[in-house]
């Protein structure tokens, strides 16, 4: 660790622009060295594991859908695979399918907004979107249009494109013709050429060094590039069960965010997401994604959280192709959804939502009502770790002046694509050199 | 409009978008205002193709949508239209329940403190829509002015009372939309020339 700064100064960031919700940053560096860190999180919390108490285990997909306007999905299909393992029934064949087409819709829709309108102005030496536009009109409307695709698969598979309404514990209350998905198809095999277009472009950005590797954990599924469930694997050795998350993660509170942080028991703070997701699962994405990892030079040993948004690239085309082979695929089910009976019990569901594992946990009584509900989502697990990034950049940067050294932190901050709002339970930074 | 156009033009394009959260108080204005010109459209549609009743070829073709307000979800939502009404919940400090009819490119319009993509909003759409040479023919809002934008369903008493009055607004804005859209020479009328008058206007309707 280097100490190069002249003199003691405080840093704050009031609030942080180009990242979903509200947060602020801190960062106080005393005669050189850095003191503290803090990655402010203030946005009210909003109770929703409270307010579902009481409710019906069928409710859950909708009430926590409202959580985020960006990964609705991850939520519906966190809470009814969770619902769904205390009721003892597993959803599989077509409807699984038709669950992972969804989720591809949300990862295409959400990575390629923030890829193209909240990150890459970042590298390019822009203030924002409406910046980049104006000289790169064609790239982001490339973009704009492949995020179109996204939401054209939320509409026809989820009811509508923000807050899906079609989605039920056991599956859909309808699921989708053939006829009705072959439009789809044929706007995804344009995706699919953009996106690895959009790959190759991102690649060629500057990107900062940052080696201060964390311990990176995903899902890992025996047959694919886990997004529905899995066991829990680290890079360091964890290999666990959905029932077994509280045992291995701890949540604390601290008095500067109203966002817990996620801790792993002993080993300390870790990685999700799509950086996480790359290093453990590489080998599994579709052979087109694959392939263009390896002409950009990304392998599974990459570290440097910079070059997520690379990463965040590759997982679009992976989910285009995914999309398409499932739609190629696709015969329509007998039912749209299997019955699912309550039974008392306590049942755990996880999936990769855009920015890392979404865990859910849910007790239900006899007659199927919630005696209590536990969300961990990913940007809660990822706050230490962002933390942690931010003091060794602070302390390897603590020569750059204020303006620069700001926009390093927030460019890293934003390797993460946090969703604050689904987290408050975040940024506005402030340095202080004092 | 000459024969020459209608011969040569298209049906023109316009759509509506109530943007908000009906879970947030009066931010839910904008959808509400959806919902009653949802059956507004319907009936239009219902009777369009009957012989006693020629279709004037604009409500039924408007399109309706429910938006957060995100800015790249609302190019998508006014993408290719002619016209395009917004219908917001306006914060100005101005008394509640007040509606304004602003046009963009002409008035200024009301800035979010775009912090995060969860709260970009219109005026950054339009930048964005701007930059990238994607703006609809011409784009309005219809604001109300919020009293409180708390959790919970339900709007307060005086923008309940200002629902007539938006409704009314959206109405005359798709009224005055061209039947016809020329494919050769752009020829839109002067919209906020009808509609000018209304720009401070606050009628209430208990």
């Amino acid at each position: 660790m280097t100490h190069r700064a002249p003199a003691s100064r405080t840093m704050k960031v009031g609030a942080l622009a180009r990242v979903e919700g509200e947060g602020a940053l801190y960062i106080d560096i005393r005669a050189g060295e850095v003191h503290d860190v803090q990655l402010q999180i203030y946005e009210p919390p909003r109770f929703f594991e409270a307010f579902l108490r009481g409710r019906r285990y069928t409710e859950p997909a909708d009430i926590t859908a409202r959580i985020c306007g960006i990964c609705p999905v991850a939520y519906q299909m966190s809470a009814c695979t969770a619902i769904e393992d205390a009721c003892g029934v597993t959803v599989d064949g077509p409807l699984r399918d038709l669950r992972r087409l969804l989720y591809c819709g949300e990862w295409i829709e959400s990575h390629v907004l923030h890829l193209h309108l909240l990150h890459a102005p970042d590298f390019l030496g822009y203030a924002g979107a409406i910046d980049l536009a104006a000289d790169h009109a064609d790239l982001v409307q490339r973009g704009l249009d492949i995020k179109k695709v996204g939401n054209q698969i939320l509409e026809v598979v989820g009811g509508r494109a923000i807050h899906p309404v079609n989605v039920k514990v056991g599956g859909f209350y309808r699921v989708p013709t053939r006829a009705e998905l072959a439009p789809l198809a044929e706007r995804l095999r344009w995706a699919l050429e953009a996106s690895i277009e959009v790959v190759r472009w991102v690649s060629t950005f500057d990107f900062p060094e940052h080696h201060h590797p964390l311990e990176l954990v995903a899902l890992r599924h025996p047959d694919e590039y886990a997004v529905l469930g899995g066991r829990l694997v680290s890079d360091r050795g964890l290999d666990i069960a959905a029932a077994e998350f509280d045992d291995h993660v701890v949540e604390s509170h601290v008095e500067h965010s109203t966002a817990l942080h996620a801790h792993l028991i002993e080993r300390g703070e870790f990685q999700v997401g799509p950086l996480a997701r790359f290093a453990l699962n590489r080998d599994q994405l579709a052979p087109v994604a694959l392939a263009v990892a390896d002409e950009v030079g990304l392998q599974a040993d990459e570290r440097n959280p910079f070059r997520s948004i690379v990463v965040r690239a590759v997982e679009v085309v992976h989910a285009v192709a995914e999309a398409l082979a499932i739609i190629d695929g696709y015969e329509q089910p007998d039912r749209p959804a299997v019955d699912v009976a309550p039974r008392a019990g306590v049942g755990f569901g996880w999936t990769e939502a855009p920015r890392g594992t979404l865990w859910h946990r849910y007790e239900l009584d006899e007659q199927g009502t919630i005696l209590d509900a536990r969300i961990v989502p990913p940007t809660a697990q990822n706050q230490p770790a962002i933390e942690h990034d931010l003091f060794h950049l602070v302390a390897d940067h603590a020569d750059l002046d204020d303006a620069a050294l700001q926009h390093l932190c927030e460019q890293a901050i934003r390797n993460y694509d946090p969703c604050i709002s689904c987290a408050t339970h975040f940024l506005d930074l402030r340095v202080d050199r004092s | 409009m000459s024969d020459r156009l209608h011969r040569s033009g298209r049906a023109s394009r316009v759509v509506v978008i109530g943007v908000g959260n009906r879970y947030r108080g009066d931010d839910g204005v904008g959808h509400r205002v959806i919902d009653r010109l949802g059956e507004e459209v319907e009936e239009a549609q219902s009777v369009a193709g009957h012989p006693s009743r020629p279709p004037t070829g604009r409500l039924e073709r408007t399109e309706l949508c429910y938006s957060d307000g995100e800015a790249s979800r609302l190019l998508e939502q006014w993408d290719g239209a002619d016209l395009a009404i917004v219908v917001d919940a306006v914060v100005t400090g101005s008394e509640p329940g007040r509606v304004v009819v602003l046009e963009a490119g002409v008035d200024d319009l009301p800035a979010r403190a775009a912090t995060s993509s969860h709260d970009s909003g219109l005026g950054e759409a339009w930048a964005l829509g701007q930059a990238l040479g994607t703006l609809p023919g011409r784009l309005l809002l219809v604001g109300v002015e919020a009293q409180s934008v708390h959790d919970g369903e339900g709007l307060t008493e005086a923008v309940y009372a200002a629902l007539p009055t938006a409704h009314r607004l959206v109405r005359a804005a798709i009224a005055t939309a061209p039947p016809v859209v020329p494919t050769d020479t752009p020829d839109t009328p002067d919209i906020t020339d009808t509609i000018s008058v209304t720009q401070t206007d606050q009628e209430v309707h208990p």
